[in-house]
């Protein structure tokens, strides 16, 4: 058994790692940036896992997370117009974490040379932002969100906790339970990524969709007003009932 | 439905056929018109014994039941025999007489329509089929009496005949719906039932035969509505032969014998029977005397025998009511043919213009003078069983009705004879002599009928009984009142014959025909009144036409100020409103922008705050 | 002294939970939104296997749903690399906030 210091130390830094990758996943002007920030935050809890006695999925959470969806991830950054950040970290100002996790990133000389340089934050560079328009409520709603759960936490922390140590060898203990008990939910999540892989795969098959230019003309068609309407008169013509009266 | 549909939907289809396809046909459908009639005429014999009683149910109104059904019995049967064969003749003889005239299609797709009608009307089973067939027949008579439409005494006639007719068809209308007021359904078999049993209420019968009575008085010419029946004679000479001497005005005559029950159950009924009959026939024998016109004479004979038909109701003999029909039908529809021949061959029938046309139309003489005796009575003649029978009943009766039946006798023989001698007879010659033409196809159906006014009688003498199944005394007729008949036949023949040696002069004198001509004088002062009437009516119709003019006026001046005030006041609210609508939307439309995060916001939002209040309360717990 | 508890594990989470949930709110572009669900999916994770150790360290079925989480994740992570190809062959950009066709 390691003594509670050091396993303290250990929570701390992995704590830390997780958080602040997280953090910096979600601040940072470099799309980049962000999935590295997002690789250490998943080694933190991987360091976690570890701690919590569950190297099994500490294992698979390095092997699936990093060394596979990142992949994913920086497959997709190839798809978008700024995955380094500079242009963004250039023309926008920094505040706080953002600053910090951006640091060099900024190429000074299109700084000075851009007129607009230090005007406003993301929100008045529509086009060019990282952010949605919906920054600051959306700080508000998950410090709130974090605040309550962390409240809520310390307020009532009564859970049956039971002072026994898991079983060492619990890779053997997860293999018999996944042919045994959770046989089902296992085959279940085998074809779920079947599933999976087939529709990825038919979605990227070509296929037909209208071109822009053909979407263009039948918004137009549909965006044009109908005709106003020529008359709505009601008036019949007048039953002239004087001719009776030559007779 | 039966095979009997067939006799009145032969010449139904004949008609619409005509109607559509006329201008194509040889005799512009006439020959066609024929053919229908001949499937009905030949039709009908295979049905001598048969009892049908088929109908469907039209349809139920509350309580009441619209019946349509066809009936056949020996009566109907019988005279449903004798208007088909009658309208056969009649209908070969039209095509060749409407050979020269305009309009023939029309003409010749009425008559085919008339057979069906009356055939529907002798076979009619339910009240209302009988009142539809009753109009149909009216309609056609209208339509073929104005056939000569150009001549305004023709239109003039055939709206007199519409309207005169009305009257008494409001009497069936009412009677009909009252029937079915009182026992539900319009069949005449329930009817007759509910009268046998004596289920309707006390008066009922008699209301019912008044009504029927007025619809079989107007339509047989009786009095007092009699004077559109010789204006008739505006038509065309076979539809005066057909519609307006043997079937159609025989209608009114069948209708009360088909519903005799009924009036024997309304005793004083009968005897309104009796007494209009009566006066008609006498008053109308008189008229007759005196007229100057061949058609005319017909005309007011066919009045007068209707008549003695009535007579023969009123005394409760239907028997020789039918039979005297019959007969009736048979030679006047000859008498008729043979003046048709007469006015074809001489372009006129106005006695003052004929004369000695024995010798060029020697056939048409024979037939006409067949009939002319039948029609007198003379035996072996057919008048002379049928009157014959009339006379019996009259006698059983009360002496003075067989007085007035020999009377009868005498007035036909008188006119009959002047109007035969005056046109055929030897005295003079004609004056104005373009007879060249000869139509012999019209002489076929005239001698055809001519043969069976002579035989006939004799021949169904007996068979009439048995076939037609009334109860009715039977006793023959002292010989003296037989030997007072035929005397009085041969004088009135002789009498008429004589008066004519210097011209046809009235037999009586002039009075006579004052008679007619008030009669129809008193009609027209009564159309004239109602003509007046309609006048005032018209300064009425003024008033009220200046008054829907005001509220139509008002109206619109409504509809104005409340166009008004929607521009002005309704309509800005309305703007104002959607405007206020469109403004709200505007400002939720960001809610629904499509963004992802904003939904995403949305639920968290909402989760959070959910989370806070749960916490919360949790806490205050 | 004792070794970390239950709670400090579950605060982490909660703090990787409202990260991701930033992430995933003001974020504009799709990947960076796929990398706050991760991040949740994540904090789920650590859920799990800290109340695991902590509560029924006899019963390895959390450490089962750990697995069926990371599986998901996974799932998740292709079908929206495939999503967003398609998304950015057919529109020519991933900013999610540009994808507002179903806008009332």
């Amino acid at each position: 058994m390691i003594a509670p210091v050091v396993e303290w130390i250990a929570f701390a830094v992995f704590a830390f790692i997780a958080v602040a990758g997280a953090l910096g996943m979600t601040t940072t002007m470099s799309m980049f940036r962000s999935g590295i920030f997002l690789m250490a935050s998943f080694i933190g809890v991987a360091g976690l896992f570890i701690l919590l006695l569950a190297d099994l999925i500490a294992l698979l959470q390095v092997m699936m997370y990093i060394g596979g969806m990142l992949v994913m991830i920086l497959f997709m950054l190839l798809f978008s117009h700024d995955p380094g950040g500079a242009m963004m970290s250039t023309h926008m100002t920094l505040k706080g974490p953002e600053r910090w996790f951006s640091l060099g990133l900024a190429r000074k000389q299109a700084h000075e040379n851009d007129p607009h340089a230090g005007h406003g934050d993301g929100m008045s560079m529509e086009g060019m932002s990282m952010y949605t328009a919906i920054k600051r409520p959306a700080v508000i709603l998950a410090a709130l969100t974090g605040v309550l759960l962390i409240a809520l936490l310390i307020w009532r922390p009564h859970w049956a906790v039971v002072h026994t140590l898991p079983d060492q060898d619990s890779p053997a203990r997860i293999g018999e339970l996944l042919m045994g008990k959770y046989m089902l939910a296992f085959e279940g999540a085998g074809l779920m990524i079947l599933l999976g892989i087939f529709g990825a795969v038919l979605m990227q098959r070509p296929a037909k969709y209208p071109d822009s230019s053909e979407r263009d003309t039948l918004q137009a068609a549909i965006d044009e007003p109908p005709p106003p309407v020529e008359s709505d008169a009601l008036e019949p013509e007048v039953l002239d009932l004087r001719e009776d009266d030559e007779r | 439905m039966t095979a009997l549909a067939l006799v009145p939907l032969a010449p139904f289809v004949a008609a619409l056929l005509i109607l559509a396809f006329g201008n194509r046909l040889p005799a512009r459908g006439g020959w066609l018109a024929v053919l229908g009639t001949l499937i009905a005429a030949i039709a009908l014999p295979f049905f001598h014994d048969a009892k049908i009683d088929a109908g469907i149910e039209w349809f139920t109104l509350g309580p009441w039941h619209f019946t349509l059904s066809l009936h056949l019995d020996r009566l109907s049967w019988w005279v449903a025999t004798v208007v088909a064969w009658v309208t056969l003749a009649v209908n070969f003889y039209a095509v060749r007489y409407m050979q020269t005239e305009n309009g023939r299609v029309r003409f010749h797709a009425w008559m085919a329509f008339f057979a069906a009608s009356m055939l529907t009307l002798v076979l009619a089973g339910s009240l209302l089929l009988l009142f539809l067939a009753w109009e149909g027949v009216s309609l056609a008579s209208f339509a073929l009496i104005a056939q000569r439409h150009e001549e305004s005494d023709a239109r003039r006639a055939a709206l007199k005949a519409l309207l005169m007719t009305r009257f008494g068809d409001f009497g069936l209308l009412l009677g009909w719906l009252l029937a079915l007021h009182f026992i539900g359904t319009t069949d005449i078999a329930a009817l007759l039932g509910a009268v046998h049993a004596g289920r309707l209420p006390q008066g009922v019968p008699l209301l019912l035969a008044m009504l029927f009575l007025a619809a079989a008085v107007g339509k047989s010419a009786q009095l007092p509505l009699t004077a559109w029946l010789p204006d008739a004679m505006a038509g065309p000479t076979p539809v005066s032969a057909l519609i307006h001497s043997a079937t159609m005005v025989a209608a009114g005559v069948y209708l009360v014998t088909r519903l005799f029950p009924l009036f024997a159950a309304a005793p004083p009924a009968l005897d309104v029977v009796l007494w209009i009959g009566g006066i008609t026939a006498v008053f109308a024998a008189l008229a007759a005397t005196a007229q100057a016109d061949l058609k005319r004479i017909l005309a007011w004979s066919t009045v007068s025998q209707l008549g003695e038909m009535f007579i023969a109701l009123g005394l409760r003999a239907p028997i020789a009511a039918t039979f005297h029909l019959t007969t009736h039908a048979v030679f006047k529809a000859c008498l008729f043919l043979g003046a048709g021949v007469v006015e074809r061959a001489t372009n006129s029938h106005e006695l003052d213009r004929l004369g000695g046309l024995y010798r060029r139309l020697p056939w048409a003489t024979a037939a006409f003078i067949a009939a002319a005796l039948a029609l007198s009575g003379l035996p072996p003649f057919s008048g002379y069983w049928s009157e014959e029978r009339i006379l019996e009943a009259a006698v059983a009766a009360h002496t003075g009705w067989a007085i007035v039946l020999l009377v009868l006798i005498a007035l036909a023989g008188i006119y009959i004879g002047r109007a035969a001698m005056a046109t055929f007879g030897p005295w003079r010659e004609m004056r104005n002599d373009d007879a060249s033409r000869k139509p012999w196809i019209m002489l076929v159906p005239t001698l055809a009928l001519a043969i069976a006014a002579l035989a006939l009688g004799g021949s169904l003498k007996n068979p009439v009984s048995h076939v037609l199944l009334f109860a009715e005394s039977s006793a023959p007729p002292a010989w003296w009142w037989q030997a007072g008949a035929i005397v009085a036949s041969v004088a009135g023949l002789a009498f008429g014959a004589w008066r004519t040696r210097r011209g046809p002069v009235p037999a009586f004198g002039g009075w006579a025909g004052v008679l007619g001509t008030s009669v129809q004088r008193i009609a027209d002062a009564a159309a004239r009144t109602g003509d007046s009437l309609g006048a005032a009516s018209r300064t009425l119709e003024h008033v009220l036409d200046r008054l829907a003019q005001a509220v139509v006026a008002a109206a619109w001046s409504l509809a104005r100020g409340a166009r008004t005030a929607e521009d002005r006041g309704l309509s800005v609210g309305n703007d104002r409103l959607a405007w206020a609508l469109g403004a709200a939307g505007a400002r939720l439309r960001p809610l629904e922008s499509g963004k992802v995060f904003l939904y995403t916001a949305g639920v968290f939002g909402w989760t959070l705050l959910a989370g806070i209040v749960i916490t919360l309360i949790v806490w205050w717990i | 002294m004792i070794a970390p508890p239950l709670t400090a594990f579950l605060i982490v989470a909660a703090l990787l939970f409202a990260i991701g949930l930033y992430a995933i709110l003001a974020q504009r572009t799709a990947v960076m939104v796929l990398m706050g669900i991760e991040c949740i999916l994540n904090a789920v994770g650590l859920n799990l296997i800290a109340f695991w150790r902590f509560t029924a360290p006899g019963d390895y079925s959390g450490q089962i749903f750990a697995i069926i989480i990371v599986t998901v994740g996974a799932i998740e992570m292709a079908l929206g690399l495939a999503i967003m190809m398609l998304l950015y062959r057919n529109r020519r950009t991933v900013q999610v906030d540009d994808y507002t066709e179903l806008k009332g």
